[in-house]
Parts: C-alpha cells; sequence; structure tokens
C-alpha cells in the first residue's frame, strides 16, 4: 500500500518494517540493558539500503527518544555518579562534533570504483569500523560467559578500583558516591572524546563502549555502571542528532517511525529480563552481535578487494 | 532557519515522545529492571 511506504533518499520501505525493526531493536536494549544503536546503523545500511549518513543521522535522533526514558529511570533509582558524566560531557560534545565532521568528510570522498561495483567511502569506512567493533565485542562478552561458567564464584555488586581509576594524570576528582577517591579528570574527559567521536561516526549512543569502560576500566558496581552515563549519552546523542539535522542526514520521519516500535520493543524487553539468567542473557547476547558481524561481512564480502 | 529548526525537530521531537513513553510506563507500573549483561550477581 503506497501511503504506508517512506521514502527515503529513493529508497522506498514499508513503515510497518521500520517500526518492526525498532521493536526488534528496543526488545534487544531493553533485554540487555543497553541502547541497541549498534545494531540499529548497520540494519538500516545493510538491510534496508538506507545511505550511511542518513541511517546514523537518523539513529542518532531515535536515540534522543530512548536515552531521554533511560536517563528518567535510573535517575529515580539514584545508580550511578553524575560526577563522572559532567567531567566526560565537555570531552564527548566536542568529539561529536569531530565525528560529525568526520562523517561528513567521508561523505565528500565520493565512492570508490571496484570490479563488484561503486562503494561510498563512507559506507566502506563504517562497515569496517562496525566489523572490528562488533567482532571485539562478541569475543569480549564470550570470554566474560566462559568465565561465568567454569568459575562459581562472583564478584559481587560491589566497586572495585580498575586499572583506570590507578591512572596517575593529574588533577584528580573524589567520587564519594560510587566509592572511588583521586580518578584523574583528563582521563575521564579523552574518555568522554572517543565515545562522541565514535557517536557522530557511527550513530551508536556510546553505550555499548561505556559499560565495559565503567565496569571494567573504573571498577563501578554493576548497579553504578548502568546507572553512570546517562546524561552523557542523552547529551552526546542530542548533540550529534542536531549536528547530523544540520547538515541533512537526519529522516525525522523514519527516526519517529523506529521510535513508535523501540518504546514498545524495550517495555517487552524489561519484562523478559525478569525471568532469564543473565549469563544466559549474555550468552544470548554474544551470539547476536556475532551474528551481525556475519551480516556485515558477508553484504561487504564482494568489496573485500579494497581491503 | 528552515535547516536550523529541521534540526531542532530531529531532538526535540524524539525527546518528546521519551518523555511521554516514560510518563505512560509510570502510570501504567512498570516491570523491574536489572542492569544486565553486566554481572550475574543481581538477583
Amino acid at each position: 500500500v503506497s501511503f504506508l511506504d517512506l521514502h527515503v533518499s529513493g529508497q522506498s520501505i514499508w513503515i510497518p518494517y521500520l517500526v518492526l525493526l525498532g521493536l526488534v531493536v528496543g526488545y534487544i536494549a531493553g533485554l540487555f540493558g543497553i541502547g541497541g544503536g549498534f545494531l540499529l546503523t548497520p540494519t538500516l545500511i545493510t538491510i534496508f539500503g538506507i545511505p550511511a549518513p542518513v541511517a546514523v543521522g537518523s539513529a542518532l535522533s531515535e536515540k534522543c527518544g530512548t536515552s531521554v526514558a533511560s536517563f528518567l529511570k535510573y535517575r529515580e533509582l539514584r545508580f550511578g555518579e553524575p560526577k563522572i558524566d559532567l567531567i566526560m560531557l565537555g570531552g564527548s560534545l566536542i568529539g561529536v562534533d569531530a565525528g560529525t565532521r568526520l562523517l561528513s568528510y567521508l561523505v565528500s570522498l565520493g565512492t570508490v570504483h571496484t570490479g563488484a561495483g561503486d562503494l561510498p567511502v563512507v559506507r566502506l569506512v563504517l562497515d569496517l569500523t562496525f566489523l572490528i567493533l562488533l567482532s571485539l565485542m562478541a569475543i569480549y562478552t564470550f570470554v566474560e560467559v566462559s568465565k561465568s561458567f567454569l568459575s562459581e564464584t562472583v564478584r559481587g555488586d560491589v566497586t572495585i578500583p580498575g586499572p583506570l581509576a590507578k591512572l596517575r594524570i593529574p588533577p584528580y576528582v573524589d567520587l564519594p558516591h560510587i566509592g572511588l577517591k583521586s580518578v584523574s579528570v583528563p582521563m575521564l574527559a579523552y574518555l568522554g572524546f572517543f565515545l562522541g567521536v565514535a557517536s557522530g561516526l557511527m550513530g551508536i549512543g556510546g553505550g555499548v563502549l561505556l559499560m565495559p569502560v565503567l565496569l571494567y576500566g573504573l571498577g563501578l558496581s554493576a548497579r553504578h555502571a548502568a546507572g553512570t552515563g546517562l546524561l552523557l549519552l542523552l547529551a552526546t546523542v542530542a548533540m550529534g542528532a542536531f549536528e547530523q539535522g544540520l547538515r541533512g542526514y537526519v529522516d525525522l520521519r523514519l527516526s519517529m517511525c523506529l521510535l513508535i516500535g523501540s518504546s514498545i520493543g524495550s517495555q517487552l524487553g524489561v519484562i523478559t529480563t525478569t525471568k532469564v539468567r543473565n549469563r544466559n542473557l549474555r550468552l544470548a547476547f554474544g551470539s547476536l552481535v556475532a551474528a551481525t558481524v556475519i551480516i556485515i561481512a558477508v553484504d561487504a564480502w564482494p568489496f573485500r578487494s579494497l581491503i | 532557519v528552515n535547516r536550523a529548526l529541521y534540526a531542532l525537530a530531529c531532538v526535540v521531537f524524539p525527546v518528546l515522545w521519551g518523555l511521554g513513553v516514560a510518563w505512560v510506563s509510570k502510570r501504567i507500573g512498570r516491570a523491574e529492571h536489572k542492569p544486565t549483561i553486566a554481572s550475574d550477581d543481581i538477583a
């Protein structure tokens, strides 16, 4: 039915498919307690054939809605340390600007010609970046799961200062709410910068990168790690969506269709978490990320001669 | 100016939607969420 078709950059997409994609990504986000943006951008590019910059911009716009809901939820629960958000925010706002400029630059490079056809440079770079990021994430998750299967001893939900918390680059800040002392301010600001670049370039919220850093880098307890960074993510995606909107990379209809689906999906995902063991959840998460890696790799295979 | 307004809309509309969803889910009662993929230690 034509009135249910959405035309995005020359592609005609049936709106219920977009809502369904939003529902699936939202369900995964609710189930695993992360944003799900790392799945959304590659899916929009690879399966729906949406141009990479529009997929990135629209995913960031969609994340504005999901991250405001997460922020409100965790603010009520009072988990996390807002000082970390505020320090990292300075770096991440510069980072998201840098990431957006990098995306624009890649778009300006045009296409590369190969025997298999023409491929936009931005698509090539994003495919490669997602392949590396998601492969590392899948390996990391499987290692963590295998550890939990091998050992019955659990860490406990406490903060144990990690390697990043012991880094000695002055000035320092005390974070009494989460039990950390003398944490390096420049280290946090640089972490925020890299998170912002990833957000602006790839259209991800950044939670998927931030969680391992908070848990294993700084050593935060699981509850505090989940509650930290939500204000940061909200501000980063809002800045990113605005900048990319200015450049014409955001299709608001597309992002709202995705958001409608993901709002329902995330609630269903949250309900499911209460019925499944975390270890099994992480195993499912690792398998899902590995499947995404395979889909991107299969899609990029005809262009392997470029690498 | 139009482009700036559109860019602003790209942030404001999703945020308003998110606020609406947060309000509705608070009203109808939400399943308690545990921070997942993080730790087995949280029941």
